[in-house]
């Protein structure tokens, strides 16, 4: 049971952010490709601010091996 | 590297403006200002080369001609020596006159086209109509010509109150012997249909009455049939229709050719007239005097001595050329060009997607081409990919494009890296290496040191963010930026102090000896409070989250190491056969595209982001020298 608590505790570490980043990439994607239609010059940063989420579900993958690794 | 510009002031006798600057749109590498003074002494050659240039460009269009890719130099080239003696003055009227023949002719023929799809357009629909009564037209032929066949637009609820007053009228006439009225009826998409009717002569002169009283209009057949009867005009529709078929391919054959014939000789011309155009403008923006005039720009010091030894030699005294360093009030307006080592040069792409750095900024394109295959070699780390990789970039070298080139050649050096690092990590389309040749790891599995990775690529973030940081010190220093310069100082002294106590709370060290990272600690935030304020703290924590997101080199390296995995335990599920064989494929194809894919765009964000963020200063200007544009960016504007 204790094992199984774990690996879901894994599981959660890294799907909930999964789940944040993709909304967030979701909304900056939308407005993003409404930008560079207005403006391609833009297209660099828009890339940048794209990527800056997953940091958050990178930290999450972080935490996940770390808990596995315990259960290991 | 960013090049060294020079201020360049060129002066110039007035009646020899237009060969200077021609001279020196030839040498392609002054950048003028944009938009300097006002347009002065403009005597409408200017806006006559523009009315020209867009005349022409809607010749190109009305041809229908799109294949600027295939236009080349010497094409244009061509149009120049045609008119080169000739000053813009001179040549405009005369490109104009003959272009007004040419477009009056295309017009002609454009129009004839249309009018005869028009046409054609309304003869198959009469024919379309006329063949859906044909089965009527032929169940009631009448050699006596006795009754004649008519057609009548009426809405479907008005034909039974018609043909009731048609037989009326035909009683009334004493036609009881006709019989019945046989009609057909074809509705319409929408509202009102076509009824055919059969009547006796006798009724001609009424029936438009009564169409008149129950509203129902007469259909009319097209012009070149209509001393027809319906029943008999099909033959000659058709024989309309092919012959107005012939005619607009014809037409179109002969516009096609014109196309292939003029499009190209009219788009050198349009590129030439393009070039006049922007000479034109910049004579016409040029200060000048009775005698002399005078223009400015940015030139790279590097080409300085070839430029002036060119202008000397063409124009001897009557020109004169000034140079100077630009001043610090200047360099906000110094354009940036870029020049490094053809190893190198392709990674200025990376650039491309931001803004230019400043003149006084840093150039990053050498760590770029450093870390970023690097760092993609780390994630892809198979020596297959690799070499699949490798092909890859061979056979984009060979592209015509130059973007692709460069891609080719980032494309090899990873390559390189994915096959260094997959000796490293053991991998070979995962753990094929191993089973078939008995490959080991140089280093460790990637999927079973899971921690050992991590803790390396996070030692790898923190020497790239302090190598970006260092960097950042540097252009402070440089620049003489202190409030630069401490902050990053500052950053750094708290990022080695933190470094410092994890140091010693992992060894055996005294705890005494926390006072030395303590001390850093704290003349790091001095520095960094003096030189950034409360957004330098902020910053500093950002650089601890920013070294963090390094680990993603390990996840995502991990998870392209798993599924090359997952390959193989599908050839243990299905066997050596073809199903298990196909699925494993697809597995790392799938893997490959991944693991590409996800390499290169997280390195890119680790550079853009982590480290860019630690020195770049962009707010520069792009370098657009006054010359030739080449390439499909020469497009029309």
């Amino acid at each position: 049971m204790e094992k199984a608590l774990i690996a879901l505790a894994a599981a959660l570490a890294v799907g909930l952010p999964a789940l944040a980043t993709a909304y967030a990439q979701a909304r900056i994607g939308s407005a993003g490709a409404g930008t560079v239609a207005e403006k391609p010059e833009t297209g660099g940063t828009i890339i940048i601010l794209e990527a800056i989420p997953e940091t958050m579900v990178i930290l999450g993958f972080v935490v996940a091996i770390m808990i596995i690794l315990q259960l290991a | 590297m960013i090049r060294s510009m020079m201020r360049l002031s060129v002066w110039g006798v007035r009646s020899r403006r237009q060969e200077i600057i021609s001279e020196l749109f030839s040498l392609g590498v002054l950048h003028l200002d944009e938009g300097e003074g006002a347009l002065r002494g403009d005597d409408g050659t200017l806006n006559g080369l523009r009315l020209l240039r867009g005349r022409v460009l809607g010749l190109v269009e009305a041809l229908g001609w799109d294949r600027w890719d295939i236009l080349k130099d010497s094409d244009v080239d061509k149009a120049v020596q045609l008119f080169s003696d000739l000053p813009p003055g001179e040549f405009v009227p005369e490109i104009s006159k003959s272009l007004d023949k040419f477009s009056t002719r295309l017009s002609d023929l454009q129009e004839g086209l249309a009018g005869d799809e028009d046409t054609l357009s309304k003869l198959r629909k009469s024919l379309d109509l006329l063949s859906r009564f044909s089965a009527f037209f032929q169940r009631w032929e009448d050699p006596s010509r006795e009754s004649y066949i008519t057609l009548w637009w009426i809405p479907p609820e008005k034909i039974p109150p018609f043909l009731a007053a048609v037989q009326n009228d035909l009683l009334s006439r004493g036609r009881e012997d006709f019989g019945g009225i046989d009609h057909h009826f074809v509705p319409g998409r929408e509202g009102p249909g076509i009824l055919s009717l059969r009547v006796p002569q006798a009724l001609a002169p009424g029936i438009s009455a009564i169409a008149v009283r129950e509203k129902a209009l007469p259909w009319r057949l097209p012009e070149c049939c209509d001393q027809e009867a319906p029943e008999s005009s099909i033959p000659t529709l058709r024989a309309a229709v092919d012959e107005l078929d012939l005619r607009i391919n014809s037409i179109k054959n002969d516009l096609s050719e014109n196309s292939e014939e003029w499009g190209p000789r009219l788009a050198a011309l349009f590129l030439f007239l393009d070039e006049k155009t922007e000479q034109a403008a910049v004579e016409a923006r040029s200060e000048t005097s009775d005698n002399f005039f005078s223009l400015s720009g940015w030139i790279p010091e590097d080409s300085l001595l070839t430029t002036e030894e060119a202008l000397k030699t063409k124009f001897g005294k009557d020109v004169l050329l000034k140079c100077r360093l630009p001043g610090k009030d200047e360099w906000k307006d110094v354009p940036t060009s870029l020049k490094n080592r053809p190893f190198f040069a392709p990674f200025e792409v990376f650039l491309k997607l931001l803004r230019p750095p400043s003149y006084i900024g840093f150039d990053p394109t050498t760590a770029v081409a450093v870390f970023f295959p690097f760092f993609s070699g780390i994630m892809i780390g198979d020596i297959g990919y690799g070499v699949i990789i490798f092909l890859l970039s061979l056979g984009l070298k060979r592209a015509k494009r130059p973007v692709l080139r460069d891609v080719g050649s980032i494309l090899l050096i990873i390559s390189l890296w994915s096959v260094l690092w997959g000796a490293v990590w053991g991998e070979f389309f995962g753990d094929i290496g191993h089973r078939l040749f008995y490959l080991r790891p140089l280093w460790l599995e990637r999927s079973e040191g899971v921690l050992p990775v991590m803790i390396f690529t996070v030692a790898l973030g923190a020497a790239h963010v302090v190598l970006g940081l260092l960097i950042g010190i540097w252009q402070g220093i440089k620049n003489r930026h202190a409030h630069v310069w401490m902050e990053k100082s500052g950053n750094l002294i708290i990022l080695g102090s933190l470094f410092g106590f994890l140091f010693l709370l992992m060894s055996e060290f005294p705890r005494g000896l926390f006072s030395i990272p303590v001390s850093f600690l704290v003349i790091g935030l001095v520095l960094l409070v003096a030189g950034g304020g409360i957004g330098g703290v902020i910053e500093a924590l950002g650089s601890i989250g920013n070294i963090v997101s390094y680990v993603r080199i390990a996840a995502i390296g991990l998870s392209s190491a798993i599924l090359a995995l997952v390959a193989s335990k599908f050839l243990d599920v299905f066997g050596l056969s073809i199903l298990g064989v196909f699925l494993a494929l697809m597995i790392h194809l799938l893997n490959f595209v991944l693991a590409v894919a996800g390499s290169g765009l997280h390195s890119a964000r680790l550079h853009y982001v982590e480290f860019f963020g630690k020195f770049y200063s962009d707010g520069g200007k792009n370098y657009t020298p006054f010359q030739r544009r080449s390439g499909s960016s020469w497009k029309k504007r």
